[in-house]
C-alpha cells in the first residue's frame, strides 16, 4: 500500500502531528480531534469517524437552504387572524429596527389545508411536500438577529454575522469526521456567492481540511463540479504521470531524511487521484434509474435543476458526506409575492418530496436529518402592492427523519406570524439541537483559537429536547 | 428583542482568579531587555550564541551548514518569494570570495521583488483586500493604493516606527509634512484602517458604528500588539489584564475617527483624494478641456443635423403635392419635428419618402387627427393625450421646497390597469420608485394610489392606495396626491382615499416634474389629463374638495390646462418615440443610427464633426484618470465612549470614558490628546515609543516566524497570558532591542537571520536520527523545511516557465468604486505576481483555499500549513499549472534532444538531473500508456511532475 518506504520516524512523534484521511493530513496547527471526543481510528486522522459523545439520532445532515427568506404565513404558519384582519394595520408595535417599512397586515394568496394524520396546515404552495406532513417536524418559532441577507445568512450559517467564523458544516466535519476518505466531509452545491459567500462554507481556523468543497455556484446545476476535478489525460496517462512523480518523491525523500509532512503530500495525490473516479461518478448520475429521476423531477424543466441538486445530495450523503448544503433561490419577494413565490414553490415542492421519499425507501431517512428553510421569514405586513419584507423576528424552518419527531408543530407564533409566542427557537438553540441530534454536546464541540475555546454556539444555544423522538 | 448576547465576542471558559496577579509578572508586559549573548565557541552572531546555547544545555547542537545550492535556493525564496535561478545558483556556487553569501544577500533586498514578497506578508495581518465582503461585496477600487504603499515601505525599508504611525495616524502628521506627495502617502496609509470587512447593510446603524471600531480596534491589537482586544468588548478580558473600561478607552479614539463616507442603507467606506495640487489641477483642466471638445462635436454634429432637417422640410412640400391649404395645416407638426430634431434626437434621415405608401398612411392620420378628433376634449378645454410612449415635463421653479407636496390633476381613461397589469405613472419627480426622494401619483388595478419613498438615505417605500374599482372608464375624475410631514395621502374626486404613515423627510428634486411616464420612460399612463397642478405644500381636505368642484386653488408651482387645445398629432409628437409612433418609422421619419446619419451629413458639414471628433478623441487618449482617491480616514468629532454592558449599544453606562490606552502596559508615556482631537497620534506614538513592551517584540517574532516557519512565541498574534511563552526570551528580547537600536530597520534584521549559521543549518534529517526531545523543531537544531505559500508556489511556478510578469503596482480589478463584485472574477488568468491580484472577500480562489491563502477578513498572523488533497488537484489539474508545464515543454523542445532532461531540471529545480531521473524520465518518455500523445504533451506531464514534487514546493 504505502508507495514509499517507512522510515524509522518515531510514529507517535508523527501522528500527534499529522493524520491521514480525505485530502491526506493536516498539520502542526491543528488539534488531531475536538476536545472531549477521543481520538480513534487506525489513522487518527481529523476526518476518521468519531464516535459521539451520546446517543446519536442522526449521522448526517441535508440542509435545504431557501436563500433570500420564503415567507412562513404563505407555507407553513397558517393564520386565519391575518386572513380576517387583511389591511388594517399591525395591532401592536414593529421592532425597532427593520429593514424598511412595510404597510398593514395583508393576507396569504394561497389557500391551507391540513394534511396527514397530524392535520398540519400547509398551504396550496407545498402539495407533495405537505403530503408528507407527517413526517415533518415544522419549527415555526424560529428566530435570528439580522434583517438583511448577508448578516443574517452569516449568522445562520456560522452562528456570527460580524466576526469569522467556521461554518456548522465544518463543525460538524470537525465533531464527526467523514466515513468515506475518498470524498470531502462537508459539501455545498450550487451556493451563493454573494451574502458572505465563501464564509457560509468556510472552516475559518478549523482546520482546513473541514472546509465546505464548493460543487457550482454561479453556474447552471448541470455543468457544477469541484474546481480541477477533471485531468487534462485519460486515467492511465495521469497513473503514468503519477508514477514518475512518486519515483522522484521517493527519491527526494530518501536525500531530505524522514518527513512525515512530505510523506503525506505523497500520499495526497493517490487520494486526489481516487477521487477523481469518484466524484464524477456520483455528478454524472450513473445508475440512476429512469422512474428515480421523474419522481425528482428531472424530466421536467421547471423542476430540474433543484431536482438534480437534491438527487446529488442524496449520493452524497448515501456515500457517506457528512453534511450536504444545497441551495435555491431566490425567495426575496419585496413585490411580485405572487407571481414569485409560487414559481420557487413550484420549482422545489416536487424535488424535495422525492427526497424524502426516496431517503426513506432507501432506509437513510432515520440517520438523515433534513432540514429546510431560509436565512429569515417575511413580514405578515405588505411591502409595497404585492410583496412582504424581511422578517428575523420568527419564521419557520422544519426538519424531516434524524430522529426528530414526525408530525410535529413546535413552537408558535401570534395571531398574525409577527412575533414568537411559545417555542421559540434562536439560530443558536438550533445549531445547538442539529449538533445534539447527531450526538454532539454543542457545549463540548470546541476548538482552541487564539488564546480561547470557540463554538459553534458562542455561550448560548439551548437544545430542543421537545422534537427529539424518545 | 435582540438579547445582548448576541453582540460582539463573547470568551467561553471562566476566567481565571488569579488573572490580576498572573498579569502583572507577564513575560510580554515587561520592559524588552538587551540580555549579554551567551559565550559559544567558534560563534560570533550573537544570535546563533543564543541559539546554540539553549541545544548545548539540551546535549544538542547546530547541524551542519547546508550545501551552496540549496542556501541560495532558500534564501532567495524567503527574501523575494521567488525561486534561484539556475544561473544565479551556478554563480554563487563558484564565487569564492568570502563575502559571497553577503552579495547574495543584499543584492537580494535590493531587488524590487523583496518588497513584493514581504509587503504581502505585512497583508496578512492588515487584511488587506479590494472588496468588503461580509454582507455586501463591494468593490473598494482604491485600495491597492494602500497595497502599494505597503510595498514602496517595505523596499525603502521604511522604520518600522514610522511604519506603524502612519498606518494609524498618517493623516494627523501629513498635515506637517512639507512634501506633497509624501503627505498623500502618509494620508493613503490610514488605509489600513478602512480596509477592514464591514457590515454595510446592518439596518441598526449605531451597531454598525461600533462594530466597526470593534473591528478596527481588534485588529490594531492583533497587528502590532499580538493581544486580543475584541474580548473586552463585552466584560473584562477573561484572560489579559484588559478591562472593558480600556475597551471603551481605545474605542473612543476610533469612534472619534471617520471611517465611513455615509450610512446610508448600504453604507459607504471613506476614502480622501490622492492627488498632489498639481495632479489634481491637471485632472480638472483636462475635464474642463473634455467639456469644451465634447460641446464642439456636438455644436459640429447638431448644425450638421439641422441642415439634414432643413433638407427634410424641403422635400415636403412635394410630398404634400405642393398644397398650400394642406402645406399650413402641416405647418404646426413640421415646427413640431424641427424643434425635436434640434434636441437631442439629431435628424431624420430618411425624410418624406414622397408617394411612399407609408408617408401618405401618416400623412393621412395627421390630416384625420386634425379634422375628427379636433382638439382633444378635456375635463375642461383641452386635454394632454398620452399613449404610454410619450410625457411632458414641467421645470419646478427653484423657490420650490421639497418637505412637503401635492400633485393633482384630472384624469380620464377608456380603461386601468387590471390584476397582474403594471402600474402606471401618472406625475412623479424622480428616475423609479427605487431612487431615494421622491413621490409619484399612480394608477394602479382600477384604483388611484401614491407612492413615496423617502427617509434621509434610507429606502422607506411608503404607499397610499385607494380602494379597488373606484375608478370608472371614460369618466373624469380628480386624484389628488399629498405628502405631509409624516404623511402620505391620496384623494379622490375630493375625498381621502387611503393614506400611509410616512418618515418625516424631504423629497430630492431635480428641478423637473414628469407627467404621463415614470421618468426612465417606462410604465406609461395610457389616457387623458387635465388641469395638472402642484403645489410644494400639502393641500387641505376644504381645498382638496374646492379643486374637486371645479374651482381652482391658487399658488401651484406647476399649473397646466393643456390650452390652448392642440391637436392629438402635435402631443404625440413630443418625444421621438410618439412622433415615430404617430408618423410611421417606414415613411414620413426614421431616425438612422448614428453611423447613417453622419454618413448623410454634406461633406463639409461631416469633416467639421470628423475634425471635432478627431479632437475629443486624442483628448480622451490623454485621459489622466479620475481624481485618484485612497481608502483613508479623518478626525472626526471628538468622542468620550462609555462603557456599553454586556457589548450593548442600546445599553451603555452613565460616564463616558477618556480617550486612552491599556492600563496594563506599564512605563509607556501616553499625551493626553487635545479635546478636538480623536487621540489617533497618540495612540500610534504610544504603540510605537521605545519602551512599549509589545510592538518590537510581535514583529520580530513574526520576522522569525516567516523565516524558520514558526516563531520564538508560536502564538504570533496571541502574546496574552494564554499565549505559549517563548522558547528563547533572551534571544526574542535581544533581537527586539537591537531591532529599535538600528532605527526600526526591517532590511537589518532580516540580514541578520539569514546570515546567521542557524538559518544556514541543513534541513536533511539523518534517518537515524529521532529527533530526541524536540518533535517539534522548538530548539533549531535543523532548519525546518516548509511548504511554498501559496502566493510563492504560483509565483515560483510562473518564474519558473519563464512567463512571470514582473510589472509593479497598480490595480488589476476592472470593477468599479462601490460597486458590486461581478459574479465572475476574471482577472486572476493574469501572470502578475500574485500580490497584485485582486483579493476577492468571501470568493476565494482554488489556490488559496488549498494552499493555506490568508483569509483576508481576519488578521492572519500565522498560516496554516495543511496537506490536503484539493493541493494534489491544483498541482495536477489546475490551467495555470498545465500551461506553465506546457509552456516549459515548449522551451524544452527547443534545445537538442540530449540536453533536454537536463534543460528542464535547470529551469524548475536550478540543477542537474541525477542519472537516476535522466533514466525514468527517459522511461517515463517511452512509456506505453501515454498511447499517443506527442513529445510536447510528453515533456508537458515530466515539466508537471517536476513543478508537484516536493523539491520544488518546498523550501529546505
Amino acid at each position: 500500500m504505502n508507495p514509499f518506504p517507512v522510515h524509522r520516524w518515531s510514529r507517535r512523534a508523527a501522528l500527534s502531528r499529522v493524520a491521514l484521511g480525505f485530502g491526506g493530513l493536516a498539520a502542526a496547527t491543528l488539534l488531531a480531534s475536538p476536545a472531549g471526543i477521543a481520538a480513534s481510528g487506525p489513522t487518527g486522522s481529523p476526518l476518521s469517524p468519531q464516535p459521539p459523545r451520546f446517543r446519536p439520532r442522526a449521522r448526517r445532515v441535508i440542509f435545504l437552504f431557501m436563500h433570500g427568506g420564503p415567507s412562513h404565513v404563505d407555507t407553513f404558519d397558517h393564520k386565519p387572524l391575518l386572513a380576517r384582519d387583511s389591511g388594517k394595520p399591525l395591532p401592536f408595535a414593529k421592532p425597532r429596527v427593520q429593514f424598511a417599512q412595510t404597510g398593514n397586515l395583508r393576507r396569504s394568496p394561497w389557500a391551507f389545508r391540513p394534511h396527514g394524520d397530524c392535520g398540519l396546515w400547509v398551504s396550496e404552495l407545498f402539495p407533495n411536500v405537505g403530503a408528507l406532513a407527517d413526517e415533518l417536524c415544522v419549527l415555526k418559532a424560529v428566530h435570528g438577529t439580522n434583517e438583511a441577507h448577508g448578516g443574517a445568512l452569516l449568522k445562520l450559517h456560522t452562528g456570527s454575522e460580524s466576526q469569522v467564523r467556521p461554518s456548522m458544516g465544518a463543525w460538524v466535519s470537525y465533531g464527526l469526521g467523514t466515513e468515506n476518505a475518498n470524498l470531502p466531509s462537508f459539501i455545498t452545491i450550487n451556493p451563493t456567492l454573494g451574502h458572505g459567500g465563501v464564509a457560509n462554507w468556510s472552516n475559518a481556523f478549523l482546520p482546513a481540511i473541514h472546509q465546505g468543497t464548493r460543487i457550482g455556484g454561479g453556474v447552471p446545476v448541470d455543468q457544477a463540479t469541484i474546481a480541477n476535478l477533471t485531468p487534462a489525460f485519460d486515467r492511465p496517462v495521469q497513473r503514468a504521470q503519477l508514477d514518475l512523480l512518486a519515483g522522484a518523491q521517493r527519491e527526494h525523500l530518501d536525500l531530505a531524511g524522514p518527513d512525515p509532512a512530505l510523506a503525506a503530500r505523497m500520499e495526497s495525490f493517490e487520494l486526489a487521484f481516487r477521487m477523481q473516479a469518484e466524484a464524477p461518478d456520483i455528478l454524472g448520475l450513473q445508475g440512476e434509474g429512469e422512474a428515480t429521476r421523474r419522481l425528482y423531477g428531472l424530466d421536467n424543466p421547471r423542476t430540474a435543476s433543484f431536482a438534480r441538486q437534491c438527487l446529488l445530495a442524496r449520493r452524497f450523503s448515501e456515500r457517506g458526506v457528512r453534511f450536504v448544503q444545497v441551495t435555491h433561490g431566490y425567495w426575496d419577494q419585496h413585490s411580485d409575492l405572487t407571481r414569485d413565490h409560487g414559481r420557487l414553490a413550484s420549482e422545489v415542492d416536487q424535488p424535495i418530496a422525492a427526497l424524502l421519499h426516496d431517503l426513506r425507501a432507501r432506509g437513510l431517512l432515520d440517520d438523515t436529518l433534513v432540514l429546510w428553510g431560509g436565512e429569515f421569514g417575511r413580514t405578515p405586513t405588505v411591502q409595497g402592492e404585492d410583496g412582504r419584507d424581511h422578517h428575523p423576528h420568527a419564521f419557520t424552518m422544519w426538519m424531516a427523519g434524524g430522529g426528530v419527531r414526525g408530525g410535529l408543530s413546535y413552537g408558535a407564533t401570534d395571531d398574525y406570524g409577527f412575533y414568537p409566542v411559545s417555542g421559540g427557537v434562536h439560530v443558536h438553540d438550533l445549531h445547538a439541537t442539529i449538533l445534539a441530534l447527531l450526538g454532539i454536546d454543542h457545549e463540548q464541540l470546541t476548538f482552541h483559537h487564539a488564546g480561547r475555546d470557540f463554538r459553534l454556539t458562542d455561550v448560548a444555544g439551548e437544545v430542543v429536547r421537545g422534537i427529539m423522538r424518545a | 428583542m435582540i438579547p445582548a448576547r448576541a453582540i460582539g465576542i463573547v470568551a467561553l471558559a471562566c476566567a481565571s482568579a488569579a488573572t490580576g496577579v498572573l498579569a502583572a509578572g507577564h513575560w510580554a508586559f515587561q520592559p524588552i531587555r538587551h540580555p549579554q549573548p551567551p559565550e559559544v565557541p567558534s560563534l560570533h552572531e550573537p544570535l546563533d550564541r543564543f541559539v546554540a546555547h539553549v541545544l548545548r544545555q539540551r546535549g544538542s547542537q547546530l547541524a551542519p551548514p547546508t550545501d551552496r545550492r540549496s542556501w541560495i535556493r532558500r534564501v532567495t525564496m524567503d527574501l523575494t518569494g521567488l525561486p534561484a535561478t539556475a544561473e544565479a545558483v551556478a554563480a554563487f556556487v563558484s564565487d569564492d570570495r568570502p563575502d559571497a553569501r553577503e552579495r547574495v544577500v543584499d543584492g537580494l533586498l535590493a531587488d524590487v521583488a523583496y518588497g513584493e514578497r514581504w509587503g504581502r506578508w505585512w497583508l496578512d495581518v492588515a487584511r488587506y483586500a479590494d472588496t468588503n465582503g461580509q454582507d455586501e461585496n463591494k468593490v473598494m477600487a482604491h485600495a491597492w493604493r494602500y497595497r502599494d504603499w505597503v510595498v514602496e515601505a517595505m523596499n525603502t525599508d521604511m522604520p518600522f516606527d514610522r511604519f506603524v504611525l502612519d498606518q494609524v495616524a498618517g493623516d494627523l502628521v501629513a498635515a506637517g509634512e512639507p512634501e506633497e506627495a509624501e503627505a498623500i502617502r502618509r494620508r493613503v496609509a490610514t488605509g489600513f484602517l478602512v480596509l477592514g470587512p464591514k457590515l454595510l447593510a446592518e439596518q441598526d446603524k449605531p451597531k454598525l458604528v461600533l462594530d466597526i471600531v470593534d473591528e478596527q480596534l481588534d485588529t490594531v491589537g492583533r497587528a502590532f500588539m499580538g493581544l486580543t482586544l475584541g474580548c473586552a468588548r463585552c466584560h473584562d478580558h477573561k484572560y489579559d489584564p484588559v478591562p472593558q473600561r480600556d475597551y471603551y478607552a481605545v474605542a473612543g479614539v476610533f469612534r472619534s475617527t471617520r471611517s465611513m463616507e455615509n450610512l446610508a442603507f448600504v453604507s459607504k467606506f471613506n476614502e480622501r483624494p490622492a492627488a498632489t495640487r498639481r495632479q489634481a489641477e491637471a485632472i480638472e483642466r483636462h475635464a474642463a478641456d473634455l467639456k469644451q471638445a465634447e460641446a464642439r462635436l456636438k455644436a459640429a454634429t447638431t448644425e450638421a443635423d439641422a441642415a439634414l432637417a432643413r433638407d427634410w422640410r424641403d422635400a415636403l412640400p412635394a410630398a404634400l403635392s405642393g398644397d398650400a391649404r394642406v402645406e399650413a395645416r402641416f405647418a404646426p407638426m413640421v415646427a413640431r419635428v424641427e424643434k425635436l430634431c434640434s434636441g437631442t434626437h439629431g435628424a431624420p434621415l430618411r425624410a418624406l419618402q414622397g408617394n411612399s405608401r407609408a408617408a401618405s398612411e401618416a400623412l393621412k392620420r395627421w390630416e384625420d387627427a386634425l379634422a375628427s378628433e379636433g382638439p382633444v376634449p378635456g375635463w375642461r378645454g383641452g386635454a394632454a393625450q398620452f399613449h404610454g410612449t410619450n410625457r411632458l415635463e414641467h421645470a419646478l421653479p427653484r423657490a420650490a421646497t421639497s418637505s412637503s407636496w401635492t400633485y393633482a390633476a384630472w384624469v380620464q381613461a377608456p380603461s386601468f390597469p387590471k390584476k397582474g397589469e403594471t402600474r402606471r405613472w401618472l406625475v412623479s419627480t424622480a428616475p423609479n420608485e427605487w431612487a431615494d426622494g421622491h413621490l409619484a401619483l399612480v394608477l394602479d388595478r382600477d384604483r388611484p394610489g401614491a407612492y413615496a419613498n423617502i427617509g434621509g438615505g434610507r429606502e422607506k417605500v411608503v404607499a397610499a392606495f385607494g380602494p379597488k374599482s373606484s375608478l370608472q372608464p371614460g369618466r373624469w375624475h380628480h386624484l389628488v396626491a399629498v405628502l405631509a410631514p409624516g404623511r402620505l395621502s391620496v384623494w379622490l374626486d375630493g375625498k381621502e382615499a387611503a393614506s400611509a404613515t410616512a418618515p418625516d423627510a424631504p423629497l430630492r428634486l431635480d428641478g423637473t416634474v414628469v407627467v404621463g411616464q415614470r421618468a426612465d420612460r417606462h410604465v406609461g399612463f395610457e389616457g387623458r389629463m387635465d388641469a395638472l397642478r402642484v403645489f410644494d405644500r400639502p393641500l387641505s381636505a376644504a381645498e382638496i374638495a374646492r379643486m374637486a368642484a371645479g374651482d381652482d386653488v391658487p399658488g401651484a408651482v406647476v399649473s397646466d390646462d393643456f390650452d390652448p387645445t392642440s391637436p392629438a398629432g402635435l402631443r404625440a409628437l413630443e418625444d421621438r418615440e410618439g412622433a415615430e409612433r404617430f408618423l410611421g418609422k417606414d415613411g414620413l421619419l426614421e431616425w438612422p443610427d448614428d453611423n447613417a446619419r453622419k454618413a448623410a451629413h454634406a461633406p463639409a458639414d461631416r469633416q467639421r464633426v470628423a475634425a471635432a471628433a478627431q479632437d475629443l478623441a486624442s483628448l480622451q487618449q490623454r485621459d489622466p484618470g479620475p481624481l485618484p482617491l485612497a481608502l483613508a480616514v479623518a478626525d472626526d468629532v471628538a468622542t468620550n465612549l462609555p462603557v456599553m454592558v454586556r457589548g450593548s449599544h442600546l445599553n451603555p453606562a452613565r460616564d463616558p470614558v477618556p480617550r486612552g490606552v491599556l492600563s496594563c502596559i506599564p512605563g509607556v508615556p501616553f499625551e493626553t490628546p487635545p479635546s478636538s482631537a480623536s487621540g489617533r497620534l497618540q495612540l500610534a506614538r504610544w504603540l510605537v515609543h521605545p519602551a512599549h513592551p509589545l510592538t518590537a517584540r510581535v514583529l520580530v517574532n513574526r520576522v522569525w516566524q516567516a523565516h524558520f516557519g514558526e516563531g520564538l512565541v508560536r502564538t504570533p498574534e496571541n502574546f496574552g497570558l494564554r499565549g505559549e511563552p517563548p522558547t528563547h526570551p533572551d534571544l526574542l528580547d535581544w533581537l527586539a532591542s537591537e531591532f529599535t537600536a538600528s532605527g526600526w530597520s526591517l532590511k537589518a534584521l532580516h540580514r541578520r537571520i539569514v546570515l546567521s549559521a542557524t538559518y544556514g543549518q541543513t534541513s536533511v534529517r539523518a534517518a537515524q536520527e529521532e529527533a530526541p526531545g524536540d518533535p517539534d523543531g522548538r530548539w533549531l537544531g535543523r532548519y525546518p523545511r516548509q511548504r511554498l505559500d501559496a502566493e510563492m508556489l504560483r509565483d515560483a511556478i510562473l518564474a519558473a516557465s519563464g512567463r512571470l510578469d514582473r510589472a509593479t503596482g497598480g490595480t488589476l480589478a476592472p470593477w468599479k468604486n462601490d460597486e458590486y463584485v461581478p459574479a465572475d472574477p476574471t482577472p486572476f488568468a493574469l501572470p502578475r505576481r500574485t500580490v497584485y491580484l485582486p483579493v476577492v472577500r468571501d470568493r476565494g480562489t482554488d489556490l488559496e483555499s488549498a494552499f493555506d491563502g490568508a483569509n483576508p477578513s481576519v488578521c492572519v498572523a500565522r498560516r496554516g500549513t495543511t496537506v490536503v488533497a484539493q493541493q494534489a488537484l491544483y498541482l495536477l489539474n489546475a490551467p495555470l499549472v498545465r500551461e506553465s508545464a506546457d509552456a516549459l515543454a515548449a522551451q524544452v523542445l527547443r534545445l537538442s534532444a540530449e540536453v533536454r532532461c537536463d534543460g528542464l531540471y535547470q529551469r524548475v529545480l536550478a540543477r542537474a538531473p541525477r542519472p537516476s531521473e535522466r533514466d525514468r524520465t527517459q522511461r517515463f518518455l517511452s512509456d506505453e500508456r501515454l498511447g499517443t500523445l506527442n513529445d510536447a504533451q510528453r515533456w508537458s506531464l515530466v515539466a508537471q511532475a517536476l513543478l508537484a514534487s516536493n523539491e520544488f514546493t518546498h523550501r529546505e
